[in-house]
């Protein structure tokens, strides 16, 4: 089953909350971690495993290192999902 | 005469710059951060810094491109690191080193920096988007008081040209503060760890942070 867009913004975000103890941000496809509260290079990791166990994906190196906002996240996890 | 050139660092240097960001990392104390905060011993530590390099990840200070390295009648003396910020698919530093750390270090040791970093948080300094940064300034003991490592700075500071650059000490680090300064760096904050375990995990509880900004 192919998984809405908006499901799977609602889980990032919800995923992305749980690690930062707060929700306010807006989902919005030019985000980036800088214009979040909390979302620094310690939380990242948590986010990024996070994530990888909210979807059962595994990240590359390179793919995680090329994101460049909110956006390009989720397409990364989109293209992941079955 | 001994003969001196400056050139970017390659893969086959890595055993070198291990050695320059742990000496780095240790500001001539026996505590390096990297292995304290992720619960690991030192050899270890070299172990995943070696990794981390070989992941040839650009843009931050542990990317073999970041460094140049002196070498001395043909062996590496000294090394530099040295990145614009931000410039690397505008990822931030701090970001591309947390992905490599994730990648590189076991879960324990994961875990372990989740619970330590927070003590040393008074220490974290943003670095600006678009100035050059400088790191791991490392000059191999046989060759020091030879200019080496302002050398290496210089050379990075040519190569960015008229942008603000930025570099960290320890703020005991009287011998590297006084460097920055000869180079027209001088100190814009200093950054304190409050926290009385600080000094279990680094080197000092206080850093600075130094500007140079090119006159026109």
């Amino acid at each position: 089953m192919i998984m809405q867009r908006e499901e799977l913004i609602s889980r990032i975000r919800t995923s992305v909350s749980n690690v930062l103890g707060h929700g306010n941000f807006e989902m919005r496809d030019d985000l980036t971690a800088t214009d979040v509260e909390g979302w620094d290079s310690l939380t990242h990791m948590s986010i990024i495993t996070g994530l990888e166990k909210e979807f059962g994906v595994k990240f590359k190196l390179k793919e995680i290192n090329k994101l460049k906002n909110m956006g390009s996240l989720i397409e990364l996890i989109g293209s992941k999902l079955p | 005469m001994s003969a001196r050139t400056i050139r970017h660092a390659k893969e086959s240097d890595i055993p070198f710059l291990v050695e320059a960001i742990v000496s780095a990392e240790k500001s001539n104390t026996p505590r390096m951060g990297l292995a304290t905060l992720l619960g690991i011993n030192e050899e270890e530590t070299r172990k995943h810094i070696t990794s981390m390099l070989e992941e040839d990840v650009d843009g931050c200070e542990f990317s073999i491109r970041s460094f140049l390295i002196a070498e001395v009648d043909g062996s590496p003396a000294g090394a530099v690191a040295g990145w614009i910020e931000g410039a690397t698919d505008e990822m931030p530093s701090g970001l591309l080193k947390s992905n490599l750390i994730g990648f590189t270090f076991p879960p324990e040791s994961i875990a372990a920096l989740r619970t330590n970093a927070p003590i040393i948080g008074g220490l974290r300094i943003d670095r600006e988007r678009g100035a050059l940064q400088i790191e791991y300034v490392h000059v191999d003991p046989a060759h020091r008081g030879k200019g080496i490592a302002g050398a290496l700075i210089n050379a990075h500071l040519e190569r960015a040209g008229q942008r603000k650059a930025q570099v960290q000490a320890f703020a005991d680090n009287a011998v590297a503060i006084g460097l920055y300064e000869r180079l027209g760096f001088s100190v814009t904050h200093t950054y304190t760890s409050t926290h009385p375990d600080t000094i279990r995990f680094m080197p000092h509880h206080s850093k600075v942070l130094m500007e140079r900004t090119p006159t026109k």
